[in-house]
């Protein structure tokens, strides 16, 4: 009985599996052939809808499927219903039981939104509840934020005018939290720095009804500086995740946003005492092509608020980390280029 | 011939593996093992599926030998049993102040969890034997510092979030945990402190702090001290860390209603399916090594073929002569308490379990060595609701041992205490209030402090149980791989000893252990459970195909389209 190994599949039982694949196989083409057929016949009926709904079940990338679908229920099946809300609800459920599968397919969230605009009644609450909860199960997943944007506008827009203003200071929250939890996620980042303006705007129109956040708020400059914190914690905590680092950018290059007032004195302050944490990070983390970007890039930023020519020496660092550049991130080449120009026309 | 544990019987019959009806019972095979400890369990399944002819035996009237959970009525019969032979545990002493419902608790001999990626965990799901259990997650390591219990920060939320580190000790933390991931193949960096303590790689090259060092190489590691060669730490460090990101935010998971004895009893299960036959309450009371023959108590004889694995604990006076000496020489103090407190506050949100470590230095017994201890209330399936057992344990031996086990208990008692008391109240009179310019009175806080620390909890901590005892295994603690795990005179030797558990609250070494026998048994270890469960899932397609294969089959015409209904 030594080494004698266990037979995985016996002959049968693989031909048999390589039947069960080809019978796969064949059933796809088979339906798909069929659900064609139907729509060049344009057969817009109940029968039509459920292998539509087969097939996409199988695969909802199939795009064209879904616009066969809509052709179906506008022609064939809503028409004659008398509650098209309770119908469409329906579809929001078969729509997220293949998101739950396929959270990442364009034409699941795109059909959501179809059913919602053509309900009477759309429950803009509920749907906000759902992405919340996609979301949790994948905070990075763009679709859902890009979605959970429209259904925020479209939320605030069916609340009475006084709740209006809760509405920003949760999503600033949110944000908050999703960053927290990882802060290596572009479109958390993303999100804030879209709502950080409107919520200054509702302060300033008196509309936003956190009067916690309107007590931040209204000192721009603590405010501006807590973030440029909040960021630059990230950063030391893992300069190697860009998501960080678009963000600082974000608040460096546009603090007018957060802070209207800022002179350019102590814009310039603030840029340099970036750099200068950025230098230390850098002698650190010697391999992190982050710090060396944007070295440069807030380098040539300072000496153009400052609007003075770089400096000879300071050229002379800058055109070496430029070179560092080119050679680590090919790709970039021709942004590297642009910048030595400045750079080496300054010497 | 059938008595199992009340858990077993009560919570989930299931799981109990066939018992051969006596006397019915075979008289020969292939490979005989006594001791239905988790090693032995996992060789018995193995072999079945592999196709050896196996018979299981043990001595006890439940399964799991050393690693057995007992309820309280069994737990007394223990004591007194291991107090008068025992080559396992020793020194046994248990206080019961008043009688409890025995059948509501199960106390679990040598309790451990389970990373949720490891090798055991791999194995359950491979031989399925996870469907027999029950899992529960368990996320909260902390670690006793400075007089309190500090939740440690290991996932970068926890760091990023965190108000006592600088962004610099977070930055090095960080920087620490990127390349502990991937530690291996970095020999370049830890390979200069390759004989090196740990604690001395983490200062140098890493810049990290004392309180960094003791949660990371402790807590996370869950290594007896600092001064753990460096690859066995990174190694420990990292198994935490990559299971952090396996099923979601928690690093171990647990078996419900006890843990080795739990896992023990699926795999005989799934040995019995195999094929491997099972007898309880079967003390081996004779042997002849020549014509491979073992004999028991109750007069029946087995023959084998191949190999005789036997447990330490299963070695009785009659055949120790008989059989290769082993020499287990290492100790694990044991305490373990129940208390009438659900102890939440150490828990994370939904779960009921949470890991405690006294790093080295922590005590004030002056502990060379770490107490780890694991706390468990009601969801774990072994205490009533609004109880909570805790198992502590140290791989200090000795009087030295139970002094530390004892301190870190009392710390435990002070800091339950004093963070489930939020409804304390003192007196105050009229001139302990004061007012604040805006006119809200508050208290003085000079007084709130004097109280706070003259603090006498109106609840008070109430020992239901209280067990101690030491445990010996020969396999040395923090071993990075077992070497001679099985004592034997080579691989000629018809009789195999296992060495006991690992001195671990964790599976890891253990299947490693058992692939090692299972090699010496059958040449090597290439089909260790290299068995097709053949589920499949099923799904839509699958299940159209098979429709389609059936028609076909029915009446030979592969045209399903208008007839699909599933």
């Amino acid at each position: 009985m030594h080494n004698v190994r266990k037979q995985k599949y016996s002959a049968e039982q693989l031909a048999e599996k390589k039947q069960l694949e080809k019978g796969k196989i064949n059933a796809y083409n088979g339906l798909s052939t069929q659900v064609n057929q139907f729509r060049r016949e344009g057969k817009h009926d109940k029968e039509a809808l459920d292998l539509n709904t087969k097939l996409i079940k199988i695969n909802p990338e199939f795009y064209t499927m879904w616009n066969y679908r809509r052709e179906i229920l506008k022609t064939g099946i809503l028409p004659n219903l008398e509650d098209k809300d309770d119908f469409l609800d329906g579809e929001l459920k078969f729509v997220q039981e293949c998101l739950m599968r396929f959270p990442k397919t364009y034409w699941l969230w795109n059909h959501r939104k179809w059913c919602l605009e053509t309900a009477a009644k759309p429950d803009w609450k509920k749907e906000l509840a759902m992405v919340t909860y996609a979301l949790a199960k994948d905070e990075r997943n763009f679709h859902a934020w890009n979605y959970r944007r429209y259904v925020l506008a479209k939320y605030e827009e069916t609340l009475p005018e006084a709740h209006r203003g809760a509405v920003k200071p949760k999503e600033f929250e949110f944000t908050e939290e999703k960053i927290n939890k990882n802060f290596s996620n572009f479109s958390a980042w993303h999100q804030r720095s879209k709502v950080i303006p409107e919520l200054m705007e509702e302060t300033r129109q008196g509309k936003c009804t956190d009067e916690k956040l309107v007590k931040r708020l209204s000192d721009p400059k603590t405010f501006f500086g807590s973030e440029l914190d909040y960021v630059k914690n990230a950063i030391f905590m893992d300069p190697n995740d860009q998501s960080v680092w678009l963000y600082l950018r974000w608040l460096l290059t546009k603090p007018e946003i957060i802070y209207p007032d800022i002179s350019t004195e102590y814009h310039i302050e603030v840029v340099e005492s970036t750099i200068k944490e950025i230098a230390e990070l850098y002698e650190d983390e010697k391999d992190c092509r982050h710090c060396i970007y944007w070295i440069v890039f807030y380098t040539i930023m300072l000496y153009e608020l400052k609007k003075q020519r770089i400096p000879e020496a300071v050229g002379r660092t800058l055109t070496k980390h430029i070179g560092d550049l080119k050679e680590k991130d090919a790709l970039r080449k021709g942004q590297y280029e642009d910048w030595e120009k400045v750079v080496v026309s300054a010497h | 011939m059938s008595s199992f544990s009340a858990s077993s019987v009560s919570k989930r019959g299931s799981i109990v593996p066939p018992l051969a009806e006596d006397p019915a019972f075979v008289d020969s095979c292939d490979v005989l093992i006594c001791g239905t400890g988790i090693v032995e369990s996992i060789l018995a399944a193995a072999l079945a599926w592999q196709g050896s002819n196996v018979a299981h035996l043990d001595r006890n009237s439940i399964y799991g030998d050393s690693s057995a959970v007992l309820n309280l009525d069994e737990l007394p019969r223990w004591v007194d049993e291991v107090n008068y032979e025992s080559a396992v545990f020793s020194n046994a002493k248990l206080y019961q102040p008043r009688p409890l419902d025995s059948k509501k608790y199960f106390v679990d001999l040598t309790p451990r969890v389970l990373f949720a990626k490891s090798d055991m965990l791999q194995l359950l799901l491979k031989s399925r034997v996870y469907k027999y259990l029950e899992f529960r997650s368990l996320t909260n390591f902390h670690t006793y510092e400075n007089d309190s219990f500090e939740k440690v920060p290991a996932s970068k939320q926890d760091i990023f979030t965190s108000q006592q580190m600088s962004p610099v000790v977070k930055r090095q933390l960080m920087k620490f945990i990127k390349f502990t991931v991937e530690w291996e193949r970095l020999y370049n960096v830890w390979g200069p402190y390759r004989d090196k303590p740990v604690v001395e790689f983490m200062t140098k090259e890493f810049q990290l702090e004392q309180t960094q060092i003791d949660e990371l190489v402790q807590s996370i590691g869950l290594c007896s001290s600092n001064d753990v060669a460096t690859p066995v730490a990174l190694h420990r460090i990292k198994r935490y860390l990559v299971s952090l990101e396996t099923y979601g935010a928690f690093p171990v998971v647990y078996s419900m209603y006890g843990s080795a004895s739990e896992l023990s009893q699926g795999f005989c299960r799934s040995a019995a399916v195999g094929g491997a036959v099972y007898k309880l309450n079967a003390t081996l009371t004779g042997l002849d090594v020549d014509s491979k023959t073992a004999i028991f108590n109750d007069g029946s004889k087995v023959r084998w073929s191949e190999k005789l694995v036997v447990s330490e604990a299963q070695i009785t006076e009659q055949v120790r002569s008989k059989i290769p000496s082993s020499n287990p020489e290492y100790q694990i103090n044991h305490l373990t308490v129940i208390v009438n407190m659900d102890c939440k506050e150490w828990f994370a949100e939904g779960e009921d379990a949470a890991i405690i470590v006294f790093p080295v230095g922590s005590l004030s017994s002056g502990n060379t060595k770490t107490v780890q201890a694991i706390c468990y209330g009601a969801e774990s399936g072994q205490v009533p609701p609004g109880q909570c057992i805790w198992y502590l344990s140290t791989v200090q031996g000795g009087a030295t041992g139970q002094r530390d086990l004892e301190e870190a208990l009392s710390k435990m008692e002070a800091s339950i205490l004093r963070e489930s008391t939020e409804d304390f109240e003192f007196q105050v009179d009229q001139s302990d209030v004061i007012f604040t310019p805006s006119g809200d009175p508050v208290l003085s806080s000079v007084k709130l402090g004097k109280s706070m620390k003259d603090f006498v909890p109106e609840k008070k901590l109430t020992y239901l149980i209280k067990l101690s005892y030491n445990q010996k295994t020969s396999i040395p603690p923090l071993e990075e791989s077992i070497k001679d795990v099985a004592k034997n005179d080579g691989d000629e030797s018809p009789v195999i000893v296992t060495s006991g558990a690992p001195t671990e609250i964790t599976y890891d070494g253990i299947v490693e252990q058992v692939k090692k026998i299972y090699a010496q048994i059958v040449g090597s270890d290439d089909d260790f459970f290299d068995v097709d469960f053949e589920d499949d899932e099923e799904d839509e397609l699958t299940g159209m195909a098979k429709q389609n294969k059936k028609q076909e089959d029915d009446d030979h015409v592969p045209d399903f389209g208008d007839d699909m209904e599933l």
